[in-house]
């Protein structure tokens, strides 16, 4: 899939969930729950590729899925 | 089984085969009295009539102004009686049982008056019984004979009505005038029953006569439901198929395949021709009433169009070919898998149909994650419905609406929101109807002047006309309200719901930036309208939102659910009569899709794939190993079919290529792929990129079960034999063997009794259940042995409810200087989704074409004119259609429908979804209009789509 329509799909959820500390993870556990996993993979990489273009939030999102897949 | 007779065989009845009439509408009242009826006593509810105490006691009064879905007319003088310290002959349809009352029902003097009465009724009446097409089915015909009648002594040749007109302009029934008695039935059902008011009775005495008010019934008002013609006595109002095909002989009870309602209907029919299709008095979802759509149009099952036979084709350009079931099923599965030999397990995968039954969804999507392998499995409720299934999930634990449908007659705020039921789910509406005449208030929230904002004894409180996608804002003002006027239900929230998310919701909603002041701007509804109709919806005693795609089908929607949820919790407005929260789902059984595990990481129960326990037990039952990572939905499949990684689809009874946004990248993906494998009754728009078609089974052939949109589970009973042979989940159980994993039922009913094994909510529910109780709503288990008719009554079912914060995020899809105007998109009553049921019927009378709503302002603005042809343009694509300067919609706004594949409305629609669902934005497109030229035609050809594919 296109990487832009999965960066477009992460970001229209973390533009719609309320800002909080934990935001993070409501996004991580979205991706989880209904993401397939090439998906996750595909969104994995090209954020830690390009960690610059991406909010502090999204990166904390691969950070925590990378976490979760090491679990 | 007798035509006609009541079960108790005393008195013919007209109100569907065996269905007994009792006259007049059932007392609810828990007061009991005690009556004597020709000489035996009999205990009633107070507020019984004279007339269904004795019918109920098996002693049947006379009558014909009078039947039970109506309410006591008293005007034929036909169930006169006498009572004991009364005087004269009271009518016992409007005399109500008194304690200690002594009728008799039977005496000469009572006997000589019906006659008497009969005989005035016969004196202007045709006298051609024997050919008249209700012979048999006539209740005039009936009581002159209950009466005794025996001669008119004064003959037929004074001034009468014999020569008076037959209006066949409708083209389901006809209204022959001049066997009408003037009972008044029909203008009582289209008032009481159906609420349209579209009949009344014109002139005085002898010139009294039934009218549409127009020039004739097809001109009128009349909304072709079919009441009129049930409550009917005489061959007056009767449906053409009966004057064409003669009386029904044996009948077959069934539910409707149109919209969410779920309607159940006797199939009447002549050995296995059908002849009519009777809404049932005891069908727990519409209670004997019907719309045009159920009731008449159900002809395009023997459409001369219908595939019976599978066909292949090795290129989309190549003729079809007609082949054996066994090549077609070989051919589908040795293509399958040779797709994944090269291109791996996820690089096939399905799609489910609503419109199909439980079972045969169950199978589809057992063959996608037993035997392809992976959980590529979707349903079309991803282009409707899946907010609201993440959004009740989320704050009630899930996935369904709260109430049954007879909960809105215990309701006092009525809240409408993105719905137009009045044309999208008409028996509900009539019950909405029903109770906002009661008295109850109603809020209308929707950027069209629906039929509910004002109509017929009809007059929304407040309608919010939003500017589209705006819902969010409005939700979130309207809750401002209520938590800054100190409206909410404290105790209720303190002991339902949990109180954390509470508190964050709470501080959340009472910034400014919610205040109506503020979304006034952003949706164009005055502060002080979303003020009001906060404060009414919160100071109701009982309110109950309904609502529609206009809520789910936004970029937005999962918010929007949510949102209204936060509002029933918050005034407590959940868990019991009357209250509630009520998606009004688009098609038959877009619920029992969502149930039956359709969506890519959900099994059957709404259960998460990466569950190990549940998944164990389905790899147990299924002897097979499950994914435990949720699959692809729809959009991931038509994107990955772009990108090379998705190459085989099978599409159950949808037609993705009509129904899906932006139909240029889905007919991009479908010529993508190596192998489209399409299941339906016709060659649809989808089928023109299909290499497989295989062909389906209409309704009237499936023996199943549908779960409409207040989780009652109904029975589908074949009609007749299956015009392809099979019935669906045979064909997946062929194909699925085919494929190496192993698929057998002898019957639909084991399917069923497997759902029950593996499904919580399903635990207690059987073919056999079914057939003795009728209909049960879901859960239906342990706890719950009769069904829900009500869910989170005493708690919610993820424990504590929980509110979730909605920030209102615009869509990024704006009107701008190039594509000024915004479209919605919706539906009509006549037609049913992409039409292709619908469109192969008489309904094509009504909406011949899908048209473009306009204001007059836009349309001035751009030299347009009602019935001009004019070319609508998106970003995404361009269409033609015909423009209708109307009033609904307003200035900025323009509205179109889905109906018909020339018009492709969803070639201009847009790749936007919903945050959380991907559900398409179908109701925000902006758009530019302008008057079409000769050299603009339609884009939706079959030329057209070749060429470009």
């Amino acid at each position: 899939m296109d990487i832009s329509i999965l960066t477009r799909m992460a970001g229209d959820i973390e533009r719609n969930l309320p800002v909080h500390e934990e935001t993070y993870l409501r996004i991580s556990e979205h991706l989880v729950k209904f993401w397939t996993p090439k998906m996750r993979s595909d969104f994995y990489k090209h954020v830690t590729s390009n960690r610059e273009d991406f909010s502090e939030t999204l990166n904390k999102v691969v950070d925590e899925l990378r976490a979760k897949a090491n679990a | 089984m007798t035509l006609l007779s009541d079960p108790r065989g005393t008195m013919p009845m007209r109100s569907g085969i065996g269905e007994a009439d009792y006259g007049t509408p059932k007392s609810t009242s828990d007061v009991m009295v005690s009556v004597t009826i020709d000489g035996e006593t009999h205990v009633v509810p107070e507020g019984t009539s004279v007339m269904r105490a004795a019918g109920e006691a098996g002693c049947d009064i006379p009558k014909l102004c009078a039947t039970d879905s109506l309410q006591p007319f008293g005007s034929c003088r036909m169930c006169i009686v006498e009572i004991d310290g009364r005087r004269g002959t009271p009518a016992s349809c409007t005399t109500p049982v008194e304690d200690g009352m002594v009728v008799r029902t039977q005496t000469a003097k009572v006997a000589k008056l019906r006659k008497n009465v009969m005989e005035l009724y016969i004196s202007d009446h045709p006298l051609d019984c024997l050919t008249c097409s209700a012979n048999g089915d006539c209740e005039l015909q009936d009581m002159a004979g209950v009466a005794g009648l025996r001669e008119v002594r004064y003959g037929m040749d004074g001034k009468n009505h014999l020569d008076a007109p037959t209006d066949a302009s409708n083209p389901y029934f006809s209204f022959d005038e001049s066997k009408c008695i003037v009972c008044n039935r029909c203008v009582r059902a289209c008032d009481e029953v159906q609420g349209t008011l579209a009949l009344t009775i014109e002139g005085r005495g002898f010139n009294s006569k039934v009218s549409p008010g127009g020039l004739n019934f097809l001109s009128s008002e009349c909304v072709s439901c079919g009441a009129c013609v049930q409550a009917c006595p005489t061959a007056t109002l009767q449906e053409k198929s009966v004057i064409d095909l003669g009386m029904p002989t044996r009948t077959v009870q069934t539910t409707c395949a149109y919209c969410g309602v779920g309607c159940s209907f006797n199939a009447e029919l002549r050995g296995d021709e059908l002849v009519r299709m009777v809404p049932t008095k005891t069908g727990g979802a519409n209670e004997g009433h019907s719309c045009v759509k159920g009731r008449f149009a159900w002809g395009y099952a023997s459409h001369s169009d219908r595939i019976t036979k599978p066909m292949l084709r090795e290129k989309i350009t190549d003729e079809w070919r007609e082949v054996t079931w066994d090549e077609a099923i070989q051919y589908t599965a040795t293509k399958l898998k040779e797709i994944q030999a090269k291109y791996g397990d996820n690089s096939i995968g399905g799609i489910t149909s609503s419109r199909c039954t439980n079972e045969e969804i169950f199978v589809v999507q057992k063959m996608i994650r037993a035997a392809f392998g992976n959980n590529n499995v979707d349903t079309c409720a991803r282009v409707c419905h899946s907010p609201t299934g993440y959004g009740l999930s989320t704050t009630f634990g899930t996935s369904a609406g709260t109430q049954d449908f007879k909960s809105v007659a215990k309701t006092d705020v009525i809240v409408v929101i993105g719905a137009n039921p009045t044309d999208a789910h008409p028996v509900f509406a009539s019950r909405m109807k029903r109770r906002i005449r009661e008295g109850a208030n109603l809020i209308v929230i929707d950027p069209r002047k629906i039929d509910l904002v004002e109509s017929a004894h009809i007059k929304a409180d407040h309608h919010l006309q939003l500017q589209p996608g705006t819902n969010v804002a409005v939700i979130n003002a309207i809750a401002h309200v209520i938590a800054t006027e100190g409206l909410i239900d404290e105790e209720f929230v303190a002991e339902r719901c949990d109180p954390g998310p509470f508190n964050r919701w709470r501080k959340f909603i009472e910034l400014p930036e919610n205040s109506p002041e503020v979304v006034e701007a952003q949706s164009g509804v005055p502060a002080e309208t979303i003020r009001q109709a906060a404060r009414l919806y919160a100071a109701g005693n009982n309110a109950a939102i309904y609502y529609g795609l206009g809520v789910t089908e936004h970029s937005q929607g999962s918010t929007m659910v949510m949102g209204m949820a936060n509002l029933a919790m918050a005034t407590g407005n959940i868990g019991r009569d009357g209250v509630g929260v009520n998606p009004l789902r688009g098609q038959n059984n877009v619920q029992g899709a969502c149930d039956m595990g359709s969506f890519p990481h959900e099994l059957s129960g709404y259960r998460h794939v990466s569950d190990n326990a549940v998944r164990e037990q389905f790899e147990m039952l299924w002897d097979v190993k499950l994914m435990s990572d949720p699959g692809m939905r729809i959009p991931n499949m038509f994107d990955n079919a772009i990108s090379g990684e998705f190459r085989g689809l099978f599409v159950h009874g949808e037609d993705i290529a009509q129904s899906d946004p932006n139909t240029k990248h889905v007919e991009h993906a479908l010529t993508s792929m190596d192998l489209v494998v399409v299941q339906d009754l016709f060659l649809n728009e989808t089928s023109k990129f299909a290499h497989v078609f295989l062909p389906g089974t209409s309704f009237l052939e499936k023996d199943g079960t549908f779960t409409n949109a207040e989780r009652r589970i109904n029975r589908v009973r074949p009609v007749m034999a299956a015009k392809n042979g099979k019935q669906e989940w045979q064909i997946i159980c062929e194909l699925s063997q085919a494929m190496g994993y192993e698929m057998h039922y002898d019957n639909a009913a084991q399917i069923m009794d497997e759902i029950a094994e593996i499904t919580p909510t399903f635990k207690g529910v059987s073919f056999a259940m079914l057939d003795e109780v009728g209909s049960v709503q879901w859960p239906c288990n342990d706890a719950a042995p009769s069904g829900t008719p009500i869910m989170h009554v005493d708690g919610f079912v993820r424990g504590q409810g929980q509110f979730m914060e909605t920030p209102f995020v615009p869509t990024e899809e704006r009107s701008n200087r190039k594509f000024p105007l915004l479209l919605t998109t919706g539906r009509i009553l006549s037609q049913y989704n992409v039409g292709a049921q619908t469109r192969r019927t008489e309904n094509v009378t009504w909406h011949p074409e899908d048209v473009l709503e306009i204001h007059e302002a836009d349309a001035a603005m751009r030299g347009i004119v009602d019935g001009q042809k004019i070319a609508v343009s998106s970003r995404i694509g361009e269409t033609i259609l015909t423009a209708v300067v109307s009033e609904r919609v307003p200035a900025g706004v323009v509205h179109t429908t889905f109906h018909h594949p020339m018009s492709g409305a969803n070639v201009i629609t847009t790749e936007f979804s919903d945050w959380a669902t991907n559900c398409p934005e179908f109701k925000v497109t902006a758009v530019e209009i302008r008057p079409a030229d000769s050299s603009d035609a339609p884009t939706n050809t079959l030329e057209s789509v070749l060429t470009k594919a």
